[in-house]
């Protein structure tokens, strides 16, 4: 799918630049990085409108009759739109997580098959010590698109949205009276019951938006700090789509020190040679 | 009839699918028309007749049909029911209770007992039979002991239980002990449940542990069902929380009982869904404000205040809350709190302490207990976390500038690689 484009476009740059890689690619698709945008775009819509339900900072409108106006109603009601369409999109991409092959195809999801890297002591050494400045190359995970640290921490990014989305829906059907949010908070009572009711459902509501705050400052953080770090065009590329290929170990000749490591993962773990490295990731 | 919307809805305890609310009412008031020829077929326990007492107290038949009306409607059902629950309050004398006091205020009870007019609530205590309550009774004592006994073993499996206050299980239950024997509330609990036909968890102490079960919970108090569930006793449960419950939810529970011989039917926290199926916000007046964005800024607010603002920014809980304060009301339907100017407190959630304060702010405002003493709320703790990824991303990306600096030198001094 990374690949696949409808106008021609360049599959690869090479780059001139030296002690940097080489080849620019395409990476990112474009549902890939509309979603992203998208995304983006709901989640601070959804923390700047949930602060405001949480408690109310615009001023009031003493002019016109309560009759007339509707603004709580009105944030609250875009609110759980913004919900709604972040819900689906994060339904969309836990099923591409869980159930799409390599290939395109149904099946064992590819980026579940990746797992193992969180549980490689091997590959959380590696990226620990590039992150504390202890190597100066990118760890390279011929098994996985993501290093240990961004698949945990992802996949507890997916958690989460699930998490305030039942939220969510559990404090939007009281408002209701027939309807998807009714009938699904109707299944979900037991998580209602379980928390302590409506009050300890918006306090869990609220926590895991801090979450959402705390990720996505370390998480633009990281980005950036590894585009520039690596040049890999991180950034660039989740709006162009076109990346850096970081540290292609085919488009040069490997240095001393990536072969010795290399030959020890091909004895030590077979996964490793199973699957060739792929074009497409996102790191 | 304070709530129309009542004849046309279809009650809590519906199957609704299958009946037009017609039949199902139809079906309703026969089921309830069987179980009362049952009930009026057994003695009464009581000398005192309806007729009697009303005589006594100066009301009129006409006034007690008009005061039943209000209770059928606060049930939720249809006025084919009124002449039911008029004949349900009288044959109360056939209902054994047993009132019995744990660690609470009594504050249910005094609400129960402090009703200025003789609404039906007042003559349904006169009517029932009051087997046993430390508040009302005359005997104390070892005399008292006795009583309860005797009541337990005449009319074991019949009576209704009313339990009021929470039971304390820390220290084997010994922060409650009542009555000569010193018996701990857990005895009492368990000796009196495991007789009863039905038990009425009166307050939300009784309901969920209450202001006792509040941080630190230092008698380890629970709510009844809740203890009950450690025993394995399953006699069935019916919460009536808030504090203190208003005289309509415990007398209207107790008349449905009368009439049906069974219990409402529950929410998922065990209240009758008649009284608790909305929450305060959906049948507060002042909702238009809510929803307008037009909030009560804070208690020196005066014009806010006086044009009866939404109270939600003083830390209004009724979002969260559900009970039907708004629709029956406090003192004879006088008033209730947010009518009075002051938020909702959401007594009657489960948690009610803990999860509701701080009542004068909005939920945002509670404060969770962190070790050290470093208690703090949700928006303290997120910040706190966020300057602390701050600083590390200061520190990391200084460390970077560095660290790229150094390996640039070291990249000059040393002759390039073989193919640069
Ligand atoms: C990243 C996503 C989201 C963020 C950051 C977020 C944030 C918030 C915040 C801060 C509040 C105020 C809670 C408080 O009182 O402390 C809130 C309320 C609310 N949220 Fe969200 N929310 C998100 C997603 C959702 C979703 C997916 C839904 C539903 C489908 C939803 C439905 C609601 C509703 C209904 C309320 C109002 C609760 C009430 O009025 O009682 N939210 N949200
Ligand atoms: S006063 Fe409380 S219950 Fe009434 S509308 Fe405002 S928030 Fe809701
Ligand atoms: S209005 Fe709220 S706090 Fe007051 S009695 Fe009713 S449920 Fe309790």
């Amino acid at each position: 799918m990374a690949t696949s484009t409808v106008r021609a476009r360049p599959k690869a740059v090479v780059l001139q630049k030296p002690g940097r890689p080489r080849m620019v690619v395409y990476v990112f698709g474009r549902y890939i990085r509309i979603a992203h945008w998208v995304r983006n775009g709901l989640l601070i819509w959804l923390v700047l409108s949930g602060i405001y339900i949480g408690n109310p900072f615009l001023a009031r409108n003493l002019a016109s009759e309560a009759s007339d106006i509707f603004i709580m109603a009105q944030v609250r009601g875009w609110h759980v739109i913004a919900g709604w369409i972040l819900l689906a999109m994060t339904l969309v991409r836990i099923f591409q997580f869980l159930f799409i092959r390599q290939d395109g195809k149904l099946g064992l999801g590819a980026e579940l098959r990746m797992a193992p890297v969180m549980f490689s002591w091997r590959a959380w050494r590696d990226q620990l010590a590039f992150y504390l400045l202890m190597k100066r190359d990118h760890p390279h995970f011929t098994y996985s698109n993501y290093g240990p640290l961004q698949y945990l921490v992802y996949t507890m990014l997916y958690a989460s949205l699930l998490v305030i989305s039942v939220t969510g829906i559990i404090l939007a059907a009281p408002y209701l009276s027939s309807g998807i949010a009714v009938w699904s908070a109707d299944i979900m009572r037991p998580i209602e019951v379980w928390m302590g009711g409506l009050a300890n459902v918006r306090a869990v509501h609220r926590f895991v938006m801090w979450f959402f705050i705390l990720f996505t400052v370390a998480h633009i953080y990281m980005a950036v700090w590894n585009s520039m770090r690596t040049g890999n065009l991180l950034i660039e590329g989740i709006v162009s789509g076109f990346a850096a290929k970081d540290d292609d170990v085919h488009a040069r000749p490997a240095t001393d020190d990536e072969l010795e490591p290399a030959a020890k993962t091909a004895k030590k773990s077979p996964t490793s040679e199973k699957q060739p490295p792929k074009a497409g990731g996102k790191h | 009839m304070n709530r129309p919307h009542t004849q046309t809805e279809p009650p809590a305890q519906a199957p609704t699918q299958e009946h037009s609310p017609r039949e199902y009412y139809e079906r309703l008031a026969a089921e309830a028309d069987a179980h009362m020829d049952r009930l009026e077929a057994k003695e009464p326990l009581k000398e005192l007749t309806l007729g009697t007492l009303l005589k006594r107290r100066g009301v009129t038949r006409r006034e007690f049909l008009k005061m039943v009306a209000v209770t059928t409607a606060a049930l939720s059902l249809p006025s084919i029911f009124d002449l039911r629950v008029a004949r349900a309050a009288e044959l109360a004398t056939r209902l054994p209770v047993i009132w019995q006091e744990l660690q609470s205020c009594t504050g249910n009870s005094i609400a129960l007992l402090r009703n200025a007019n003789p609404g039906v609530d007042a003559l349904l205590l006169d009517l029932i039979s009051l087997e046993y309550s430390e508040v009302l009774m005359a005997p104390s004592g070892q005399a008292a002991e006795d009583v309860l006994e005797a009541a337990i073993e005449r009319y074991d499996g019949q009576y209704i239980a009313v339990f009021e206050g929470s039971v304390p299980v820390a220290d084997g239950g010994n922060y409650l002990t009542i009555g000569p024997a010193g018996h701990t509330g857990i005895e009492i609990v368990e000796h009196i449940s495991r007789h009863a036909a039905a038990i009425v968890a009166a307050g939300t102490c009784a309901a969920y542990g209450g202001i006792p079960a509040a941080r630190p919970n230092p008698t380890a108090a629970l709510g009844i069902a809740d203890f009950l569930n450690t025993r394995r006793i399953n006699t069935p449960v019916v919460n009536l929380p808030a504090c203190p419950v208003s005289s309509t939810n415990i007398v209207g529970t107790i008349l449905e009982y009368a009439m049906f011989g069974r219990l409402p039917q529950l929410d998922a926290f065990g209240r009758p869904l008649w009284a608790y199926r909305d929450r305060i916000h959906d049948k507060c007046e002042r909702r238009s404000h809510f929803d307008a964005g037009q909030f009560v800024e804070g208690w020196n607010d005066q014009e806010g205040l006086k044009r009866g603002l939404c109270l939600f920014k003083v830390g209004c809980k009724g979002p969260m809350a559900y009970n039907n304060c708004g629709v029956v009301r406090y003192n004879e339907g006088t008033s209730w709190p947010i009518m009075a100017g002051h938020g909702c407190i959401g007594c009657s959630e489960p948690g009610f302490w803990d999860t509701m304060t701080p009542f004068e702010e909005p939920l945002p405002g509670r404060v969770y207990p962190l070790p050290f003493g470093l208690d703090a709320d949700a928006d303290t703790i997120g910040a706190v976390a966020l300057g602390a990824a701050a600083v590390g991303i200061a520190a990391h990306a200084g460390a970077t500038v560095v660290k790229s600096a150094l390996e640039q030198r070291q990249a000059k001094q040393e002759p390039p690689k073989k193919e640069q």
